[in-house]
């Protein structure tokens, strides 16, 4: 019989703490391999080209997108949710598990609050193109003492909740990374052989000693974060779905939105850390930290997640039925049934399907697959807010009115230049930053017997 | 010129040692020592007599500030500096300025814990004192005891090489 007290270890090929800095490190010291370069080059391709698409789309107005009435939020508002909830999986990890004390987030935790930094950078400037005069989003977004009026942003208004929640999240994810961050940039800096490498890193460290005095404070402030962070987390999402949900039109004016997408985000950004990982520790050779448990244990969430957002496809179903609303009846049934049902179908298809293969463990530690699964679940999770921001308003309350919504070219153009921005991010972070929490993968590493060294 | 001071440092390799040693450095009554460990290392708090961070406090204030910039902010503008009449609803509505009270508690209390964390508990930036060995960082835990003068430094030593430290130097510098 199976041992099932048997625990697989947290880190592989009996490392020492040593070890563990030579092996994170050695990316950052080494000059880029040819690989990187090319993958960097093309990121940066797709992402300048989508930077052109949007300075032409911001010249010529908005017009250029795919939004014509009555589908007045288009791709931008899908991919800004989209990529919102890709970030959720990064705080989910540093947050939410360090609280309950699963210390196998210590190996994925630094690159998946690096993702999620990038994606709610990518996500930031959807709503900004969207505005049609991003030059003038300073006083439409935040409050600011001026001279005309004086003229105060709605702070009625879901979507300002939005942009206060978004911005808040991205100040605490980026201070959480960071912090969690100062301990590995001062072993770099110490290790650095060259002059300005020693500085740079050196100021970054904020010259970090390693003090038992510092690390008692230092790890009551990473307690607090995680403990501010974890409501955080669940709020994001939350607000982002208010902007739906306070609204009053069918299929958006539903009470299940909150936990529907905060379910839906952890999905997806657990997918993306799984396409990224499973790239990244191959390229890095960061097998032994990254393991197949941690793997299979982003595997089991997806799962997990994937099911809940099941669930509330279901429920959604059912609560129009059960509701008597002949317009919500009727939004649900256009889903399933009307002109995009086709979307709706990849929806379900990349959403719940696909994740039932993760019951079985064999499959959960499968490497192809799982990567293979992870692009569905992206792309099922961009679908399901096609869904969502689309079939609601492409078919309103006039009949006369309604208009069948296509992306446009510049549409297109735009969400894949933001792919290429995230993944240029990504690519760099991997360059100059320990990609794995060396600190804290050194905590969990079994300690052997005393031994000098030699 | 203030009086130069020394640090007597001592090494080990292992978590478990480090314990022991900073143990033994607080029941000596040294006025000034500390550990340095390239990982939170458990129980060295309580091996260094070290207190529990007074850090949260700074949190809970930080938060309350947030809260209350919060609620000043969205009642003042729609009370007093640009009342809206929305269906004569209430001016100051309450549930729909929750979503900033909460956003606005956070983000004071997370980014004032972190900034207060490095700069008054922590004492950085600091680029000046003394790295006693770039392996701290790496896999070395070093016990560093200040002296006062160079008369000390040797019986200190000696006392470092009690306690099984594997490698002893010194160096000038404050802790």
């Amino acid at each position: 019989m199976k041992n099932l007290l048997y625990e697989e270890p947290l880190v592989e090929g009996s490392k020492t703490y040593a070890d563990v800095n030579n092996d994170v490190c050695k990316p950052l010291e080494s000059f880029p391999t040819k690989l990187w370069l090319g993958a960097f080059g093309i990121a940066n391709l797709i992402m300048f080209m989508g930077f052109g698409m949007i300075g032409y789309m911001i010249y010529e107005g908005a017009g250029m997108s795919g939004i014509r009435s009555p589908v007045g939020w288009g791709m931008m508002i899908i991919t800004f949710v989209f990529w919102i909830g890709i970030g959720h999986a990064g705080t989910l990890i540093s947050a939410i598990l360090f609280l309950f004390k699963q210390k196998w987030r210590t190996g994925i935790n630094r690159s998946a609050e690096a993702m999620t930094i990038f994606a709610v950078m990518c996500a930031g400037i959807f709503p900004l193109i969207h505005t049609g005069r991003p030059w003038y989003s300073a006083y439409w977004l935040f409050p600011y003492p001026n001279q005309m009026g004086p003229l105060w942003v709605n702070f009625r208004s879901p979507l300002l909740w939005d942009v206060v929640a978004v911005s808040t999240y991205f100040t605490i994810s980026l201070v959480f990374w960071y912090t969690g961050l100062v301990p590995d940039f001062a072993s770099v800096r110490d290790r650095a052989k060259n002059f300005f490498r020693k500085k740079i890193y050196g100021l970054l460290s904020l010259g970090w000693r390693g003090s038992s005095k510092a690390w008692s404070h230092y790890e009551i402030a990473y307690m607090i974060l995680a403990g501010l962070s974890t409501p955080l987390v669940l709020s994001v999402h939350t607000i982002v779905s208010f902007d739906f949900a306070v609204s009053i039109v069918p299929g958006w004016h539903t009470t299940i939105f909150p936990p529907y997408f905060v379910a839906g985000a952890i999905f997806s950004g657990f997918a993306m850390v799984v396409t990224l990982l499973v790239v990244a520790r191959e390229v890095f050779n960061l097998k032994d930290y990254i393991t197949l448990g941690h793997l299979e244990a982003m595997n089991k969430i997806i799962l997990a997640t994937g099911m809940l957002v099941g669930l509330a496809y279901a429920t959604e179903f059912f609560v129009a039925w059960y509701s008597g609303v002949s317009y919500e009846r009727f939004i649900f049934i256009q889903r399933a049934m009307g002109p995009y049902a086709w979307s709706y179908w990849i929806m379900v298809g990349c959403n719940v399907l696909t994740p039932q293969f993760f019951w079985f463990k064999s499959l959960r530690r499968n490497i192809p697959l799982m990567f293979v699964l992870s692009l569905f679940v992206n792309v099922g999770m961009w679908f399901e807010r096609f869904v969502i921001v689309v079939t609601s308003l492409a078919t309103d309350y006039l009949p006369s009115s309604w208009n069948y919504f296509r992306l446009s070219w510049w549409d297109t153009a735009t969400l894949i230049g933001s792919f290429g921005m995230f993944f240029s991010l990504f690519l760099l972070f991997c360059r100059f930053v320990p990609t794995i929490a060396m600190a804290e993968v050194k905590a969990v590493i079994p300690t052997k017997g005393s031994e000098h060294h030699g | 010129m203030a009086k130069p001071r020394f640090c007597v440092v001592g090494y080990y390799f292992q978590p478990g040692e480090i314990l022991v040693a900073a143990e033994k450095a607080r029941l000596r009554n040294f006025k000034n020592f500390d550990t340095f460990t390239p990982f939170p290392v458990h129980g060295i708090e309580k091996a260094q007599g070290l207190k529990r961070s007074s850090l949260p406090y700074v949190s809970f204030v930080a938060g309350c500030a947030g809260l209350m910039a919060a609620v000043g902010l969205q009642v003042w503008t729609h009370l007093y500096s640009w009342p809206m009449n929305i269906g004569g609803k209430p001016l100051a509505a309450i549930p729909a300025y929750v979503p900033i009270f909460f956003e606005l508690t956070v983000l004071f209390a997370g980014v004032t814990t972190v900034v207060v964390m490095f700069t008054h508990y922590c004492g950085l930036p600091n680029f000046s004192k003394p790295i006693f060995h770039p392996d701290i960082t790496n896999d070395r835990f070093a016990l560093a005891i200040e002296v006062d003068n160079e008369d000390q430094i040797e019986p200190v030593k000696k006392f470092l090489n009690e306690i099984h430290a594997q490698e002893v130097h010194h160096v000038e510098g404050r802790l």
